[in-house]
């Protein structure tokens, strides 16, 4: 059983959403999605807590941040809130 | 023959219905990051065997699924909406570093040493603990870094001051 369903969901988005689930964005531009919050019973202090474990202090840092069918949150950060890249030193450099 | 179809058909009736349960119960169960999460995994990990191997009707196995996802969607919806019912099932982030010092009685508390909470901030790269400005130990178990102002990596943002401070030097 477990094999057609992952072989199946491989070959079939529509199947994958529905045995897997669909990844829901639950910050946005530093903004809490609270309808996608209560669609997923994740609440203001639990959200602040997956936050912090993504390293995130403010939330204001986060461009992106969806819950993923793992129940994990991903995170991706603002342009500004990134970690400076090497490419930035050569940059700086002029 | 017949007892071997009917265990192939228990199994893949068994299957699809834990697959419809578990998608209920929502991603965060999957996480298993507070403690109901926990419980409805545990309890509903043993439940299949018994309806795999007949040891009990299959309706009783989906009536028993169906009352613990009901269950568990309730008490979700409730640490949702009331902060006094979160706290309950779930409790509170416990600061075990605050301004670099460690807080001896919540480590106490929780039960974590001195060498335990190195471990786990080793797990979340922090080196010392004289780069923390706030560490907690999440509801989930696990423990959260925040780094002091000097010790954040350096950010986009922080290039101009980059900048400026190069150019300072031509």
């Amino acid at each position: 059983m477990h094999y057609p369903n992952s072989f199946l969901s491989y070959r079939s988005l529509k199947l994958d959403a529905l045995t897997a689930g669909t990844p829901r964005v639950l910050v946005q531009n530093g903004q809490m999605i609270k309808e996608a919050m209560a669609a997923e019973h994740v609440n203001e202090a639990e959200l602040l807590a997956m936050l912090r474990l993504n390293q995130v202090d403010e939330i204001k840092d986060v461009a992106r941040g969806t819950l993923e069918t793992n129940g994990q949150l991903s995170v991706i950060k603002t342009d500004e809130a990134k970690e400076l890249e090497k490419r930035d030193l050569e940059e700086a450099q002029g | 023959m017949e007892k071997l179809v009917a265990i192939a058909l228990r199994v893949a009736i068994t299957y699809l219905y834990l697959l419809i349960i578990v998608r209920l119960s929502g991603k965060r169960s999957v996480a298993e990051g507070t403690p109901f999460d926990l419980v409805v995994a545990l309890i509903i990990s043993d439940l299949p065997d018994d309806m795999i191997w007949g040891e009990v009707p299959l309706a009783q196995g989906v009536t028993a699924m169906a009352t613990l996802i009901t269950l568990h969607l309730v008490v979700a919806l409730l640490v949702y909406h009331s902060p006094q019912m979160a706290r309950l099932f779930e409790s509170v982030p416990s600061p075990l570093v605050l301004n670099q010092q460690p807080i001896h009685r919540n480590m106490a508390f929780e039960r974590v040493n001195d060498r335990d909470l190195d471990a786990m901030l080793r797990e979340q790269k922090v080196d010392r603990r004289s780069e923390v400005e706030a560490a907690r130990l999440e509801t989930s178990g696990l423990l959260s870094a925040r780094r002091t102002e000097k010790s954040k990596p350096a950010e986009k943002g922080d290039l101009p001051r980059l900048k400026k401070l190069l150019g300072g030097h031509k």
